[in-house]
């Protein structure tokens, strides 16, 4: 059996209903689960440290300041994940590292030949080529291909159309092929 | 026709009959797939151990400037509301002795019109102390409460039109009160009302 990570990980209602209670040992419990998830998602976005720290301590606090709000209506972790992405959002574009296009570049095209064949199984460093991509587009892929938000989710944090999502996604996709396959080619001369 | 790229990544039930039946979008989604474990496999950083420590700090300094805040807030309504409370008084025994004169004693009413004013002069000086009390939720409240019911007791008298006597010996008990907190801090053990 695969032991589950992150989000995945399931916490009791009864450790919910004592920090709904203001129980700080429940709260503590809550924390130690799922802040090294929540650093993690901020990290991945922001590329940053200390604004990573930063996003999982308010994050966290607004969890605490809302949790008697949780009506058990989805998972605990799902809801705990949305503040987490809420905040990483709204501080990215606080910070003004986010760069959004304009409604009418999302002009959709069609391709069929990003996934003709598994472009990363040759990748060296997957984390380095994230890295390069731009906030906006870094953010859709992960809160899209690692997290399990539809483009109508994304869309509605970003107060954008769906169109946005979908496209900012298959260009991030469209720069890390290209990144992939130059890495390749840059470890193919060294050999 | 096949799937395009964006179809792959978010799949929906009119797709599934197309990819059941095409061996080429069959395997795109496969690297598709691929592709998304690679992502899911990042490595993982931990945060460093004392962050619970930091963030219980931090919320709980949040949570003492919260209740400082709503503090400062009662303070300015029941400073407010006792100086109104005191002039209104004052008011109330001025103008019936301006217009029956003849029926009390003029020292009676003066001496009562003193009283008042000393009263809210103590009250004043209850109310700069607090920096001291506002650290002091608890006590402060239950001064609060103790008089508002030695101020209810005053305004029945007054309302009642009961004689000078009664109305000076509830606004003397006030005095007391508010004297006796101010030399020693903690009357709350020895007031009676």
């Amino acid at each position: 059996m695969t032991e589950l990570k992150g989000f995945q990980q399931p916490i009791s209602e009864d450790v919910i209903q004592l920090a709904q209670m203001g129980n700080m040992l429940a709260f503590e419990k809550i924390y130690h689960k799922y802040s090294d998830a929540s650093y993690n998602l901020a990290l991945r976005i922001t590329n940053n440290d200390t604004l990573a720290q930063d996003i999982v301590q308010e994050a966290f606090i607004k969890v605490m300041n809302k949790i008697v709000d949780f009506r058990y209506q989805g998972s605990f972790a799902g809801w705990l994940r949305r503040i987490v992405v809420y905040e990483t959002i709204n501080r990215i574009k606080f910070e003004s590292k986010l760069h959004l296009v304009s409604e009418n570049e999302f002009l959709e095209t069609k391709s069929h030949d990003l996934f003709d064949y598994e472009w990363l199984d040759a990748c060296v460093d997957l984390n380095v080529l994230l890295k390069q991509l731009s906030i906006t587009s870094r953010t859709v892929l992960l809160l899209h291909e690692v997290e399990g938000y539809k483009h109508k989710e994304i869309a509605a944090l970003y107060g954008k159309s769906e169109s946005f999502s979908k496209i900012t996604l298959s260009r991030a996709y469209t720069s890390l092929q290209r990144m992939a396959l130059k890495q390749e080619q840059r470890h193919a001369f060294k050999r | 026709m096949h799937l395009n790229d964006n179809q792959l990544l978010e799949r929906d039930v009119s797709n599934e009959l197309h990819l059941s039946q095409c061996k080429s979008c069959q395997l795109r989604a496969a690297n598709v797939i691929k592709i998304r474990d690679k992502l899911n496999q990042l490595p993982s950083e931990s945060l460093t151990s004392d962050s619970w420590e930091k963030l219980k700090y931090t919320y709980q300094l949040r949570n003492d400037e919260i209740k400082q805040a709503k503090n400062k807030k009662q303070i300015k309504i029941w400073k407010f509301s006792t100086a109104a409370l005191a002039a209104s008084f004052i008011l109330a025994i001025i103008i019936p002795k301006i217009l029956v004169t003849d029926r009390f004693s003029t020292n009676q009413y003066r001496e009562l019109t003193l009283l008042i004013e000393q009263n809210n002069l103590l009250q004043q000086q209850l109310i700069k102390l607090k920096p001291e009390i506002a650290t002091e939720t608890v006590k402060f409240n239950l001064i609060r409460y103790q008089l508002s019911i030695l101020d209810q007791d005053i305004n029945r008298a007054h309302v009642q039109q009961l004689s000078i006597k009664e109305k000076t010996e509830r606004w003397q008990k006030k005095q007391d009160f508010l004297k006796q907190w101010l030399i020693n801090k903690t009357p709350m053990n020895t007031l009676h009302i």
